[in-house]
């Protein structure tokens, strides 16, 4: 079952969200409100959620300090602010969408389906310059560019940093995918490579095929992507 | 008979300076100017009679009555001079000193020689001068300089080294005081712009609270479910979100305002809130009758910085304003009883404090403090304003 959290301070504008988020989603799915941060990172530690539908401003505590939290999470975030001068922000840190207070149903439908699609059009992505992994309780922040390559690892990623040590993120490959720009590419099942850090592209017949990075890793490009990425790289 | 050409010289430098100053005068109305112009006409009378031309038109005959003549004119001149320095740097018993001194020329005058009433005279002038200099009065040095020259030159006059010196020495210092007046004068100017900008900026700011994001895109959100359900309620809505409008469009000019004004404007917010919250909200007033002038949106501010933390969970919230007049003090106590026991650095000085302070300095300037701090079941802000003219609080 799919559970899609809100977070939201006013019980009025709650209320519009919980009704607005209902009409567009199908039974299957769970959608509930919490009105601080707290209750709902409490709810997250017991119950895995798909999506948080997140107000920045959420009673004077501040926005960002909040977001940090939800994007180091496994699930996907979508910002719905009275602020909009903060959306690039928001965007360089991984969220889904951005959506402006007073909103329309259009507009949340526009986003929901952003977050159906595993493997969207990621024409918007370019903005996305920041991850955020959980360290003990503290939030670091990766810069995206020193990303080499990211390896799947069951429900988590492990990011491979230029010049720092691994890092484990709790998105899944496949969401993962959803947010990083173009330049990320999916090569393989369990690897996602950062193009501009590729040394090159290696054949070794009978349909294997490797990427060697500019660190002299090796690795595995699977069969049926190989042309595409090829065609990419060139 | 002395050089006329020197004569006419100075007279000329001299009565420049008079138009000058009494420009001045009649522009910023400055006794001070006025007394300045007096000192260099009291010269150049002093000039003047020496030609011959003059000389001759008088009542009576220069020669005999030479050194008297000098002597009068020398003390109108003096008493011009110190009476110049005590108003220009705003000395208080003016006219005390300018009596006390009158009364020791007039001693003098029978009983010491001009050179030593000049001297003394000139010594009056440093003192006042050093004085401000203490008090940090703008162009003070300045001045400083300009009558050590005219000490200077007088004492070479007087040993006959410098000829005319007396009045190269009131040039030099007549060219001091104008280089201190117009420095004194931008420096008006200057503060002068930057109250008007900082005012203006204070006005946009105040004007800018109707449509920071948080209040207007939340509130309109809020209408659009309201609408959707309660259309009475939605009417309720408007009506206040209107109020709170229509009274901030009134005010936005002002620098200071009525409290009704104020207190309108915190009755619509609350209930603004109360709608968006899902609470209940009072306000009560103790003290206060409505009339009191007070910068506009000071308790606004401090109702909305109340409502930002520590409401979260809760079904009312209580806020109250107190007035405390005490002689030439008046203290507004502030409370409101949300729990502020977060740690994501709420005591810290917010945009909206520095926007009070900002308006108390603008229209009493030194003369207020304020103290903000969490109490026991709330959070509490004294506003203390006192009269810097000392005079008593209504």
């Amino acid at each position: 079952m799919e559970v899609i959290l809100i977070v939201e301070d006013e019980p009025l504008i709650a209320r519009r969200l919980q009704r607005m988020v209902g009409d567009l989603v199908s039974e299957d799915t769970k959608v509930l409100t919490k009105s601080t941060i707290d209750a709902a990172l409490h709810y997250i530690d017991e119950h895995p959620i798909d999506l948080m539908l997140l107000d920045l401003n959420l009673n004077g505590k501040n926005g960002f300090d909040i977001l940090q939290q939800s994007v180091a999470g496994s699930f996907h975030t979508i910002i719905i602010s009275a602020y909009q001068e903060r959306a690039i922000q928001a965007f360089e840190f991984g969220v889904l969408d951005f959506i402006g207070k007073p909103f329309k149903q259009d507009r949340l439908e526009k986003a929901l389906n952003r977050f159906r699609e595993c493997q969207s059009d990621q024409t918007d992505n370019y903005l996305v310059k920041l991850l955020a992994v959980k360290k003990n309780s503290r939030i670091k922040l990766i810069e995206i560019k020193d990303i080499r390559y990211i390896k799947g690892c069951g429900i988590y990623s492990e990011l491979f940093i230029d010049q720092a040590q691994n890092e484990l993120h709790d998105k899944t490959l496949n969401k993962l995918e959803t947010i990083l720009p173009d330049h990320f590419l999916r090569i393989h099942k369990s690897y996602i490579v950062n193009i501009k850090m590729v040394k090159h592209l290696e054949s070794h017949g009978s349909g294997k095929y490797n990427l060697t990075m500019n660190n002299d890793d090796v690795l595995p490009i699977s069969r049926n992507r190989y042309k595409d990425i090829k065609s990419i790289l060139n | 008979m002395e050089a006329e050409g020197n004569i006419i010289f100075f007279l000329s430098v001299l009565f420049t300076s008079t138009l000058f100053s009494l420009a001045l005068f009649f522009g910023y109305k400055k006794v001070a100017y006025l007394l300045f112009s007096l000192y260099c006409v009291t010269h150049s009378i002093k000039l003047l009679v020496k030609l011959e031309s003059v000389a001759s038109i008088l009542p009576f005959d220069m020669a005999t009555h030479k050194t008297t003549v000098y002597y009068v004119i020398v003390i109108m001149g003096m008493l011009c001079l110190n009476a110049f320095l005590l108003y220009q740097y705003e000395f208080t018993h003016k006219r005390r000193y300018l009596a006390g001194f009158l009364s020791v020329a007039v001693v003098f005058f029978f009983t010491i020689f001009e050179g030593f009433f000049l001297y003394a005279s000139i010594i009056s002038a440093f003192y006042i001068n050093v004085v401000a200099i203490t008090r940090k009065k703008d162009g003070a040095w300045i001045s400083l300089i300009g009558l050590v020259g005219l000490g200077v030159c007088t004492y070479l006059a007087g040993e006959g080294i410098l000829t005319f010196g007396y009045f190269v020495g009131i040039m030099f210092f007549i060219f001091c005081m104008i280089w201190a007046l117009s420095r004194q004068l931008f420096l008006q100017n200057k503060a002068h712009q930057e109250a008007l900008t900082k005012s203006a900026r204070l006005e946009n700011e105040l004007l800018k609270k109707n449509i920071q994001p948080h209040f207007i895109m939340n509130s309109l959100t809020s209408v659009q479910e309201l609408l959707r359900d309660d259309p009475e309620q939605a009417s309720e809505f408007i009506h206040s979100l209107a109020e709170e409008f229509e009274v901030f469009a009134r005010i936005s000019g002002d620098k200071l305002i009525a409290f009704e004004d104020e207190k309108k404007l915190i009755q619509s917010h609350l209930k603004i809130m109360e709608f968006r919250k899902g609470m209940r909200f009072t306000f009560t007033t103790e003290g206060m009758d409505g009339n009191e002038l007070i910068p506009p949106g000071i308790f606004h501010t401090l109702v909305e910085n109340g409502l930002t933390h520590g409401y979260s969970g809760r079904y009312e919230g209580t806020f109250k304003l107190s007035k405390h007049p005490n002689g030439k003090k008046v203290t507004y106590e502030f409370f409101n009883d949300s729990q502020c026991v977060e740690s994501s650095g709420m005591i810290k000085k917010g945009t909206g404090i520095k926007y009070i302070e900002a308006r108390l300095e603008e229209s009493f300037p030194g003369g207020w403090n304020i103290n903000s701090g969490p109490v026991d079941n709330g959070w509490h802000t004294s506003i203390e304003i006192w009269d810097q003219n000392g005079k008593p609080w209504k």
